[in-house]
């Protein structure tokens, strides 16, 4: 069928059809369908006794469980078909969303759908754990929703997820909702809550957010809240200075908010400078000030940083535009004079009131609502968070001067969000690297905040799928050197992260703060900004909390489409060794041709270092594409951004291919040898049948690298390389010894014998285009292929003085044979 | 000009053999929703009717009895058993057994589901058809929005945007391919290029066609050989495979029309179809008349029944297509053979549009054992045009303004559908009559492969008794001259 609109020949005979909603009977009804909080391969079933249930095929696991209905099919079956389906009824039970099994030791397990059979009382699933068949046979009894379990038999020991949800029948409890189960038989049984009271709490809104405009619109029409409403209240500003007061670290915060403040009363206002196409700079500089500013004035009170707030504002409202083709300036701009005149409304005077409002009106809210610079609006990077947080801030700033665009604009965020949301799942990663996360979640941070203190909700919008985890992400990333394992575009230095303190805050996980403290510690002490958003510090810390590291995993990959792993040999130790390595593909988003590249710490610095981004503005101010992923793309001419500058492999000196595809496709977290081996034949495509590297963080505290190439043509060179801020060591022999200060690290080639290191120079352009790396250099050795064309190496990295494992006593197999595919 | 040569074609050309077939519809109880997305019968006689509702319908004798239900838009079906089918879902290939017998089917084998689907109204998934080892091949329309910034969102996201809460699978593959499974449940992606390819068909060789739907790269619907590793032409399936390319809207058109099969025929749009569906070849051996071997395809759009004759020239399939039957009450989206040789066609309408009375339905056609007077086939000869008909033909077929001959062809390109280019008359110098009568040659002087569709007009011809010829047009899709 096609998609030709064919109106004129529409004929309109028809009888009635059948209805298009699904009513529970007497016997099991299946309907296969797509419910967008779960997945489009939903097996949906109405089991006789008034339960309904979606199991999910795509991850093999009861998703949800209600009663009261089963489904309207009404948007699937009429017209085109394009709608999702709806349940109809009372959610009681809702599925965890990892994988509720664990067969033996594999925290990562993969699971098969094979099918489904039907009784008339009750429905039999069918799939495969990590190879177990597994049986699930759902029926209702007496209002509840059984679950009988029955597996193959297997000598593993296997583990079942409740969360500490319904009953089991057999089986030992375990911390964290496992329950250790030893028969091949039993069954887990879901009873729903006595029907709400009265008095019924609202349900929790589903994600994506369903909420209609028209709803949205009937709140704001409602809707006066009083001032300052946005992110913080009059009662929650007043109580800072008691905060400041009583808590030290928070007093620290406060003082340098006042300090920097005081420094900017004489500063002139920002002007309207684009460098090359973007004002971003002016308008990260008038967020920091009137976040600065305002949060002064009510620290202390004192009206001349209100009056300067004003003047900031007055200057920002008078540029021509905010530079809407490049959104992201307007938006950060919209969100600076939205807090400005917020915050500070009862100190304005009516002229600069107007003045401000309009000009958040019309160069900032109405802009993507009346103009076509609006096509961020279905971003699903960065740029979705930025933009929709920035408009939402003016929208609901000025919310009585335009209640049909703060509605709109609302609407348009939550329903646009989730496509940048979609980043965080499953486990809180982010594929832009660490830099793109903070920038990110920062304004979706924002955004959830914004609209919880104006609506008091966020209308699901915080439901998002690994949201609740990606507080533990920076944490992860972040070696013991302070630096971060910053893959794709980014920097390895670490900010202040006010965005992080929320997140811990809200899921009360202390622990996800690991790595704040010591770059706060240094921003305080040396008197630094601390970022544009270090006043949002004193809204979001929580109260001091002691931190459980044992909550955090020493190993962890994030499963998600631009697969990393971290290994870290301890969380308190400050001298803990810790790799960092990287799958996925170079064309991914803000991506670098890093697949297989790794960062490596030991001893509290940073050995094996990734050189960052190349400045934008450098490349694309010389009329290059910085942006296409394409093989000949002029991105791939940049050292930063291709495999020559990377810790990874170069064969036949030629250049990664963008469009291939890395997976972790072993990973373990098992003390004895914690690992992670990347498959990374397809970005090597042409140039060898197969590339294999494994990382492996040895008890030891030494870290393994062990390659192995198939098919690559013989005689072709390979480059093993790895850049580093470390200097010494005589090039030449088969062990380079390192230095950073008073800390070393030996370098060893294992295999292959005879191999040399030498020493090439990353630090001096190789392009005009190129900036300097200066105090890097690379440290290398080039191989040939042999005859056959399988080619074997191993590098071992012994940090300091611990004691070098004898050659003889590592683990030297292929990395293919290391553990079992993933 | 042009205009006025396209009414007269249309306007004569669709009429067809209604005194040989006859359009019988079936009665369909209200309770039942008839959106047929496949056929096929069992080996006791059953038609197993799926549905775009998910159900699937057992019809016999005029009993009608739901056989399974749950399924998410069943767009295809293939009996493999006395109690088995295997239907392709949006979301999978589902084998379904009834293992009880008791007219209901009990159990649903997941066969394969190795591709992205999220939701999205467009991407269906089609088939399957059996080749005789028992291996499946289904098709998979091409839509997918792409999790930017990996890719930006390159096709689609103009002109039809991702539903609201869309979101791609973790690893999205294979939209715009056909596969083939083993009855195993191997999968292994076939051909590319696809766009809304809503028809499959094996030839008695085993070999795979396909029909598509007109718009990007697809200037009118075609039936396109299929062979394992082909670019049929549309680049989103490049994302994915072999030859994956990061950018695969990027590739310049001349490279990915140097890379692409070219299709067996163009249906010339709006003349002969808007919206091809499934291709059946005609196994009666005679049951329907006198077409055995060629092609049936179904028409969604304008609810009429197409014929297509190919051959095979110089490794290369071509040839043409007649219009064959219009009148069904609905657009035909499936065809299946009963065993006495009548030919059923499912139909649906709904969210598209179609000529016709209803929204959805069942209907066969039956041969009354008349021959029709028709043209037979079209072949390319090295000179110009053999046509075979079916009867021999009045002495007068000799004069050569009986038979007006057109060449146009359409555009390759990312636009939606094409006009007609380079519409030209294209001479006919000679016409000579075989000693039966049954074949007329057509010598022209200028004869252009590489794509060009030959549009032929016959008028006041008839057959040696006095019938009027059946169906007066024929479109041929001019690929690979004959070597000389």
């Amino acid at each position: 069928m096609k998609s030709a609109v064919l109106a004129l020949l529409v004929a309109t005979a028809a009888l009635a059809a059948p209805p298009t909603t699904l009513e529970p009977a007497d016997r099991v009804v299946v309907q296969r369908c797509w419910l967008p909080d779960i997945s489009a391969r939903v097996v949906a079933a109405s089991l006789p006794g008034g339960v309904s249930v979606a199991f999910d095929a795509a991850t093999c696991r009861l998703a949800a469980a209600w009663t009261g209905g089963f489904l309207d099919m009404t948007a699937t079956w009429t017209e085109r078909g394009a709608g999702p389906a709806t349940p109809v009824g009372h959610r009681f039970f809702t599925g965890p969303t990892p994988l509720p099994w664990r067969l033996g030791a594999n925290d990562h397990p993969s699971a098969r759908f094979l099918g489904y059979r039907t009784g008339h009382q009750s429905i039999e699933f069918r799939y495969e754990i990590d190879g177990l068949r597994v049986t699930e046979t759902l029926s209702a009894t007496d209002g509840s929703l059984v679950r009988r379990f029955q597996t193959a038999e297997t000598r593993e020991p296997l583990r079942f997820f409740t969360g500490g949800r319904g009953s089991l029948s057999s089986g030992a409890p375990e911390a964290g909702g496992w329950t250790a189960v030893a028969a091949r038989e039993f069954t887990h049984t879901l009873t729903p809550a006595a029907p709400a009271t009265a008095d019924v709490a609202r349900e929790p809104a589903g994600y994506p957010p369903s909420v209609t405009l028209a709803r949205i619109a009937e709140t704001t029409a409602a809707l006066t809240p009083p001032r300052p409403r946005l992110l913080v209240t009059a009662a929650g500003l007043r109580s800072l200075r008691e905060r400041a007061a009583r808590d030290p670290r928070a007093g620290e915060i406060a003082a340098s908010v006042q300090r920097q403040a005081d420094a900017l009363l004489a500063a002139p206002p920002v002007e309207r400078r684009l460098e090359g196409r973007r004002l971003l700079g002016e308008s990260r500089r008038a967020v920091h000030r009137l976040l600065t500013l305002a949060l002064a004035f009510h620290l202390t009170d004192n009206p001349a940083y209100a009056e300067r707030a004003a003047r900031e504002m007055l200057a920002v409202a008078d540029f021509a535009d905010w530079n809407p083709s490049h959104f992201l300036d307007t938006a950060e701009m919209t969100f600076a004079l939205a807090v400005g005149y917020d915050w500070l409304h009862a100190q304005l005077d009516e002229p600069t009131r107007a003045a401000v409002r309009q000009a958040i009106l019309t160069k900032g809210v109405r802009v993507p609502l009346e103009t076509k610079h609006h096509q961020w609006t279905r971003a699903s990077n960065n740029w979705g968070q930025v933009c929709h947080a920035g408009m939402v801030a003016g929208a609901l700033a000025v919310l009585e001067d335009d209640r049909e665009a703060a509605a709109t604009t609302v609407h348009r965020a939550l329903t646009h969000v989730p496509r940048s949301m979609a980043a965080f799942a499953p486990n809180g990663s982010y594929p832009e690297g660490p830099g793109y996360w903070s920038y990110g979640t920062t304004y979706n941070v924002l955004l959830i905040a914004l609209l919880e203190s104006v609506f008091g909700e966020s209308f699901g919008l915080d439901r998002a799928p690994g949201f609740d985890r990606t507080g533990a992400y920076l944490t992860l990333m972040t070696g013991p050197s302070g630096k971060t394992f910053n893959y794709a575009d980014g920097g390895s230095g670490r900010g202040v992260e006010p965005a992080v303190h929320w997140l811990a805050a809200r899921y009360r996980r202390a622990e996800w703060l690991a790595s704040e403290e010591r770059p706060l510690g240094e921003a305080l002490e040396r008197g630094d900004k601390g970022g544009r958003f270090f006043p949002l510090l004193l809204l979001w810390m929580g109260e001091a909390g002691t931190p459980d590291f044992s909550r955090l995993p020493l190993h962890w990959h994030s499963a998600s489409a631009v697969p990393v792993a971290v290994h870290r040999s301890s969380w308190s130790d400050p001298a803990a060794v810790f790799a960092g390595i990287k799958a996925g593909t170079p064309s991914g988003p803000h991506g670098h041709m890093d697949i297989g590249s790794f960062v490596l710490d030991a001893d509290g610095v940073r050995w094996a270092t990734d050189l960052g981004a190349e400045s934008y503005h450098r490349i694309e101010s010389r009329g290059m594409n910085f942006w296409s992923m394409a093989q000949d793309s002029p991105r791939w001419s940049v050292f930063r951004q291709n495999s020559l500058s990377h810790n990874t492999l170069v064969i036949g000196g030629a250049l990664q291919r963008a469009t291939g595809r890395a997976e972790i496709s072993r990973f373990s977290d098992a003390p004895a040898f914690p690992h992670t081996v990347v498959d990374m034949s397809g970005v090597y495509e042409g140039q060898a049948a197969s590339v294999h590297r494994g990382l492996a963080l040895l008890p030891s505290g030494e870290v393994l690298v062990r390659d192995r190439f198939t098919g690559l043509t013989p005689g072709a060179t390979v480059r093993w390389g790895m850049v580093t801020p470390g200097t010494g060591g005589a090039p030449g022999v088969d062990s380079l010894l390192l230095h950073q200060g008073d800390k070393s690290l030996t370098l060893r080639i294992v295999q292959p014998p005879g191999a040399a290191w030498e020493i090439l120079d990353s630090a001096t352009p190789k392009n005009e285009w190129d900036s300097p790396n200066p105090g890097t250099a690379m440290v290398a050795f080039t191989v040939k292929a042999p005859e056959n064309g399988t080619l074997d190496l191993a590098v071992l990295g012994t940090p300091g003085q611990r004691p070098a494992t004898p050659p003889e006593q590592l683990n030297l197999r292929p990395p293919m044979e290391w553990s079992p595919a993933r | 000009m042009k205009r006025l040569a396209l009414a007269f074609a249309v306007g004569s050309g669709a009429i067809a053999a209604e005194d040989s077939y006859r359009i019988e519809t079936m009665a369909v109880p209200p309770h039942v929703s008839l959106e047929v997305g496949g056929m096929d019968f069992l080996p006791d006689g059953r038609l197993l009717i799926a549905t775009r509702r998910g159900e699937i319908w057992a019809l016999r004798d005029g009993q009608w009895r739901r056989w399974a239900a749950g399924l998410d838009e069943g767009m295809g079906l293939c009996v493999t058993g006395p109690q088995q089918a295997v239907v392709a879902q949006r979301p999978e290939l589902t084998r379904i057994t009834d293992t009880d017998g008791d007219g209901e089917a009990d159990t649903f084998e997941t066969l394969a589901d190795q591709w992205n689907y999220s939701g999205h109204v467009y991407e269906w998934s089609f088939g399957p058809v059996r080749d005789a080892a028992g291996n499946f091949f289904g098709t998979l329309a091409c839509w997918h929005f792409p999790k930017p910034p990996a890719r930006p969102a390159h096709y689609s996201g103009a002109e039809i945007g991702p539903p609201s809460g869309y979101v791609p699978e973790p690893a999205p593959r294979w939209r715009g391919w056909s596969f083939r499974v083993t009855p195993e449940g191997a999968f292994e992606p076939w051909a590319s290029g696809l766009r809304s390819p809503n028809g499959l068909g094996l030839d008695p060789n085993g070999e795979l066609f396909i029909t598509d739907n007109q718009g990007e790269y697809f200037g009118a619907c075609v039936l396109m050989h299929a062979p394992r590793g082909a670019f049929l032409g549309h680049p989103e399936a490049l994302a994915w495979g072999p030859a994956a390319d990061d950018d695969p809207f990027g590739l310049p058109l001349e490279e990915l029309a140097r890379r692409r099969l070219s299709p067996a025929v163009y249906f010339p749009y709006g003349i002969a179809g808007q919206s091809a569906s499934q291709p059946l070849v005609d196994t009666t051996g005679g049951k329907f008349g006198p077409f055995t071997g060629q092609w049936f395809v179904g028409e969604q759009t304008q609810s009429t029944l197409m014929r297509v004759a190919l051959e095979e020239v110089g490794g290369v399939w071509q040839g043409a297509v007649f219009p064959f039957l219009r009148g069904f009450q609905c657009g035909v989206n499936r065809l299946v053979f009963a065993a006495d040789g009548s030919l059923w066609a499912g139909q649906t309408q709904r969210g598209w549009g179609s000529v016709g009375s209803a929204q959805e339905g069942l209907e066969r056609v039956v041969w009354n054992g008349v021959t029709p007077f028709d043209i037979h086939s079209m072949r390319v000869t090295k000179t110009g045009f053999a046509l075979h008909f079916t009867e021999p033909v009045a002495a007068a077929a000799a004069s050569r303004d009986r038979y007006a001959l057109r060449r146009f062809h359409y555009a390759y390109h990312r636009q939606y559908g094409s006009p007609l280019l380079g519409d030209t008359m294209v001479p006919v110098r000679e016409v000579t009559v075989s000693a039966d009568g049954r074949r007329v040659d057509l010598v022209v002087d200028d004869l252009t492969a590489g794509g060009e569709i030959y549009a032929l007009q016959i008028t006041g011809l008839a057959a040696a008794d006095g019938t009027p010829l059946a169906n007066a047009s024929a479109y041929y899709t001019l690929n690979r001259l004959p070597a000389p």
